[in-house]
């Protein structure tokens, strides 16, 4: 199978990856979340680096993982502050201030850890092999550091979703960036 | 009973340090494989959850050095990485349940009800 077929693979079943990822934050976090956008596109890292700058608003708590399988893909999962900091206050089941401390990071790094994972295990059940994520990272960052820092090949397969709290202000959103050969992540 | 948490995450420490305490269980806490290996022959509690993507040494080398030198060891793995080809290599190395993240608590419990009184 080469790199076009298993990008084809990967765009098709990216929905209903996003949607398992979906279900697991809903489960870890106890909130009632739903995928209310998602899209899977191929995309310049001009025009994905665009979309950062357009989509997220500053700061924001970035969550990163980098799989290893097939080929490599980075996984961010992320968190305006404040809606950061309302996932973790629903966690620890406390009102919790910003800037999160080192338990709170904990906690909104394990929630990249299980989302991220949830979608990588769709895949790696999919082409029968393992896809394995490095420990997360979590930090307070901007748009335009997190295009600096997730630098891929020239060519990226998105696949984006927003997970949203029914009539409430808590939102996620998930970012899958596999490479496409050429220059390796 | 003596429950070793084995996770990297201080948050997962946590959460399941409240869970087992509540339930009435004593809790080893270690951050990575390795410190899981030196605590388990240190202590050699009653059941290990053991978490797979960890610093050092991960969590399916781990449960295989821990079930070398102790052949009755009960390791449970809580792990968001539930890919078939995982599950496989986390009982070959000697795990006997695997619970995969996100869980309900009343899995781990049960869980460590199920092995940690055998033998």
């Amino acid at each position: 199978m080469d790199v076009e077929q298993l990008m084809a693979i990967w765009q098709k079943a990216s929905m209903p990856a996003l949607a398992q990822a979906g279900l697991a934050l809903k489960q870890f976090s106890g909130l009632d979340f739903d995928v209310t956008e998602s899209d899977v596109a191929v995309v310049s890292w001009d025009t994905m680096s665009e979309r950062f700058l357009r989509t997220f608003q500053n700061p924001l708590y970035a969550v990163h993982l980098r799989a290893r399988g097939l080929f490599q893909a980075h996984i961010l999962t992320v968190f305006s502050d404040v809606n950061g900091q309302r996932l973790v206050s629903a966690l620890m089941g406390e009102a919790i201030d910003l800037p999160l401390d080192s338990m709170g990071l904990s906690a909104l790094a394990e929630v990249g850890n299980v989302v991220g994972t949830a979608f990588l295990n769709v895949f790696a059940d999919l082409f029968q092999t393992v896809w394995e994520p490095t420990t997360p990272r979590v930090w307070l960052t901007s748009a335009e550091e997190l295009t600096r820092e997730i630098a891929p090949g020239s060519r990226v397969l998105m696949s984006q979703a927003l997970f949203q709290v029914t009539n409430e202000e808590v939102a996620a959103e998930i970012v899958v960036v596999p490479s496409l050969g050429g220059q390796a992540a | 009973m003596t429950i070793l948490i084995a996770d990297d995450a201080a948050f997962m420490r946590m959460r399941l340090r409240k869970l087992l305490e509540e339930a009435g269980h004593d809790v080893i806490e270690a951050a990575n494989g390795r410190e899981a290996v030196a605590k388990y022959q240190e202590h050699r509690p009653h059941a290990v959850l053991m978490d797979i993507t960890m610093p050092e040494l991960d969590g399916v080398a781990a449960t295989r050095e821990i079930c070398q030198s102790d052949p009755t060891a009960r390791v449970i793995m809580v792990s968001a990485l539930g890919q078939q080809a995982m599950i496989v290599a986390a009982i070959q190395a000697g795990a006997k349940d695997f619970v995969v993240k996100p869980y309900e608590p009343e899995r781990i419990l049960q869980a460590i009800d199920k092995w940690a009184r055998v033998g």
